[in-house]
């Protein structure tokens, strides 16, 4: 298939879509629209940056557009930055038919979100805390759920797993039952829980879901790795940031925890890197902040957790510096798949301590791609360029953290949360949550 | 007395003091719980104050003695060291945090020209000798001579110093210091500023975007004129012109007995001080770190040289030895929930929610 319209896109879709240049769907495109707007469920496997967001978007605004009434579509996301990616796209796809949206995201006014909801926008844009939140606070606001027609869950390998079950669980609830809507789910990797899915149902329509294990790095990717000690890693990575190749490209870190990002983010701050972070610990209006000045290229450098390896989408980026090895492999896949997109070159460097072996073995066999030694950062120039600085740097970083009693926000959190939960099923899990940030800090 | 949790509290810590003096064995027993100032934490020269306040009702034992001199002769140092600093302009940036308050907003960086005046006869000295012996870095200032010292303590124990609990609103140091003056010579001033989320919240609200303060201290150059002060302005309206912003505000001023204003300073200049020396702390950690890297990076340039010497010597074909495992590091779990991955790496969490939450879907 050659156009949209061919596909079934309504035409003025067809319109503002090649208004920015958008003409020719991609596969994923191709392949399910048609079948979505005949009115079936459906199971999208997708690759990171394939254009999932049109592919579910285009049909649903083309049924829309037929018969308008009430709440028409949920689309629920696992974190608030994609959430609002996925509203900006909405909102410039309608921007020509008085299209409403409702972002429904944690971290911003509460109050509002369920006012917004009361009037009965087109689309609800939603990550599953907040609006679980807001259907148990407010079950007044949210009753145009019930007649809603599209349910979509992006990035569904994610969202089903048992950290969002529970609020899915009262997100459902308040959905009308599953013959009266159309569910599309969206996923990178097929998961226990998507392949009970798949076989629990006969009619859905399934998309490449079988292909996508295969080939998952782009050949325009270069992959190497770094092999370090432990303490020298931000010797290195500042070394690594300042070399002829990367002194001025786009980048960004993928680190494993909150801690060790901020601490990321001061000591190359303090190196004059310009530098910004992405992670939990974070309050909302900053993160959006620090994400947008990344896109406008006001900082080159992003430090980011997990929370910014999934589906954001910024073209710029040159390189992937994995400065803590993921566990999971496909979050590996993920967290690379930030650059090179969309045609571009990109490398990924891993940082390798000798206790993410396995882990790195485990990457290697998942993408059948063995990974080559980056040979530009020498011992030497380490020594000579970095290793002072960012020491000394990285003691006032860590001081400062201290003084400004980093972490405290989420553990107030937790024991709210505790207290809720009657503080007994609940310890073991909050125990052992905190363990881990003792052995970090080292 | 001013019904305000902070003048209630210096009360009680005064009848503390009242008690300990009337210890007969005449040696002080400072308690820790209760202090004249405990906003910032412990303060330091606390015999020393007692020692004062006892100096008049009984006479001490020469322990008492030797333990006062001891005390007053660190704090002329500390005196030497601020006078020292500021005459400078190298203000630690903690340090500017807390004294930046003293001016007012058009920038007159300190409030206490009174106070230099008094002490400027030792900045001068301490100045010159600095000109004659570059070397001699601003830590390590010369001591004073006896004479010099002798003057300064007595200067220090005429100075008396007040709290006020509240402040009218939007009052700044430079009308406080009009107000005080009229009591007498005013030394140093500070006023706390109030908590920069409150201001935040204060603005948000409609609220206009004066300075506020929360609570300040007032060092007069002599005792009686402090007193005076407190019994005078206590629970009373400001007063003045009826067309005065302040006329009606009621003051809470609170003579602090026995209260010195390096009592202020000194809590503060401890915990720069903890700050300092833990940083340097792990600082010369880190640099061992530091020096351990750079001495492996050499080893092992070393050992790679033995080795390719060793490999040219071989003859073509022969293998190295493989070399033997020295030690094996404790490798971090994987674990993934991609179905078709290997079950021993898999996530295993079967959770009977998320299944219910899977019947609902389609």
């Amino acid at each position: 298939m050659s156009s949209f319209k061919e596909l079934g896109v309504s035409k003025w879709l067809c319109e503002t879509l090649s208004g920015v240049k958008i003409t020719r769907p991609t596969n994923i495109q191709a392949g399910t629209i048609p079948e979505i707007l005949k009115g079936k469920n459906c199971i999208g496997g997708a690759k990171t940056g394939s254009g999932k967001t049109i592919a579910f978007a285009a049909p649903m605004l083309s049924k829309w557009a037929e018969d308008p009434c009430g709440i028409y579509g949920v689309i629920l996301t696992p974190t608030r930055e994609l959430a609002m990616q996925i509203a900006e796209q909405f909102s410039a796809m309608g921007s020509n038919v008085n299209l409403k949206t409702a972002l429904i995201i944690g971290g911003q006014s509460m109050i509002e979100q369920s006012n917004n909801l009361k009037n009965n926008p087109d689309f609800v844009i939603a990550t599953p805390g907040r609006l679980a939140h807001i259907i148990r606070e407010h079950p007044d606001d949210v009753k145009g759920l019930k007649r809603l027609k599209f349910v979509v869950l992006d990035e569904a390998d994610r969202l089903l797993t048992s950290s969002f079950t529970e609020h899915l669980g009262t997100c459902f609830e308040a959905f009308p039952d599953s013959t009266q809507r159309q569910t599309l789910l969206f996923t990178a990797t097929v998961t226990d829980a998507v392949r009970s899915l798949k076989d629990k149902s006969d009619d859905v329509f399934i998309h490449e879901l079988d292909k996508i294990d295969d080939v998952v790095i782009p050949e325009r990717l270069s992959l190497s790795y770094i092999l370090t000690p432990f303490l020298v890693k931000e010797a290195i990575l500042h070394n690594l940031l300042t070399t002829d190749e990367f002194k001025e490209s786009t980048a960004m870190i993928f680190v494993n925890r909150s801690e060790t990002c901020e601490l990321i983010r001061r000591i190359l701050k303090a190196l004059d890197v310009r530098v910004t972070a992405l992670h939990s610990e974070m309050p909302q209006s900053e993160r959006t902040n620090s994400l947008h000045r990344f896109r406008a290229g006001a900082a080159r450098v992003l430090v980011s957790t997990d929370l910014g390896g999934r589906g954001l989408d910024i073209p710029s980026v040159e390189l992937v510096v994995n400065y803590d090895i993921p566990r999971d492999p496909d979050d590996f896949i993920h967290r690379v798949g930030r650059t090179a997109r969309a045609g571009r070159k990109g490398s990924a460097i891993s940082f390798v301590t000798p206790n993410d072996l396995d882990r790195i073995l485990a990457i290697e066999d998942r993408t059948g791609r063995k990974m080559g030694e980056y040979e530009k950062v020498t011992d030497n120039a380490v020594i000579k360029d970095s290793l002072k600085a960012t020491f000394a740097a990285k003691v006032d970083a860590r001081m400062d953290m201290d003084k400004e009693n980093f972490g405290e926000r989420k553990q107030k959190l937790r024991e709210k949360e505790m207290q809720r939960n009657g503080g007994v099923v609940k310890q073991g899990k909050i125990m052992k949550q905190k363990k881990p940030k003792k052995s970090g800090k080292k | 007395m001013a019904g305000n949790s902070g003048a209630r509290r210096a009360s009680e810590s005064e009848d503390d003091f009242h008690s300990s003096g009337d210890d007969s064995s005449g040696k002080f027993t400072v308690k820790n719980t209760k202090k004249p100032f405990d906003i910032y934490g412990e303060t330091g020269n606390e015999s020393e104050d007692q020692q004062e306040e006892d100096d008049s009702d009984d006479d001490s034992d020469d322990a008492g003695k030797s333990v006062q001199r001891k005390s007053t002769k660190s704090f002329v140092e500390k005196a030497q060291d601020n006078s020292d600093s500021d005459n400078n302009g190298d203000d630690d940036d903690d340090e500017e945090q807390y004294y930046g308050f003293l001016g007012d907003e058009d920038g007159e960086a300190l409030d206490n020209a009174d106070a230099q005046m008094s002490i400027e006869e030792t900045a001068k000295v301490i100045e010159k000798k600095l000109l004659e012996d570059p070397s001699a870095s601003l830590k390590k200032v010369k001591r004073l001579t006896p004479k010099q010292l002798e003057n300064e303590e007595k200067r220090v124990k005429k100075t008396g110093v007040v709290y006020l609990s509240s402040l009218p609103p939007y009052m700044k140091p430079q009308k406080l210091r009009q107000v005080m003056t009229r009591f007498g010579e005013v030394g140093r001033i500070f006023l706390k500023p109030e908590d920069p989320k409150v201001y935040k919240s204060r603005i948000k609200s409609g609220g206009n975007k004066k300075k506020k303060f929360d609570e300040g201290w007032v060092e007069f150059v002599s005792k009686s004129d402090a007193k005076l002060a407190a019994s005078t302005l206590n629970g009373n309206v400001l007063g003045g012109k009826k067309r005065s912003f302040y006329h009606d505000d009621v003051m809470n001023v609170k003579y602090l007995k026995g209260f010195k204003w390096f009592d202020l300073t000194n809590a503060l200049n401890r915990e720069v001080e903890v700050r300092e020396s833990k940083k340097q702390a792990e600082l010369s950690q880190a640099n061992k770190l530091n020096k351990a890297y750079v001495r492996n990076v050499e080893t092992s340039k070393t050992i790679n040289r033995i080795k390719e010497s060793k490999k040219r010597k071989l003859p073509d074909g022969a293998a190295l030895e493989t070399p033997h495992i020295r030690r094996e590091f404790k490798q971090r779990n994987v674990a993934t929930n991609r179905a078709g991955a290997d079950d021993s790496i898999k996530n295993r969490d079967t959770n009977s929610a998320l299944d219910s939450v899977l019947n609902k879907i389609f």
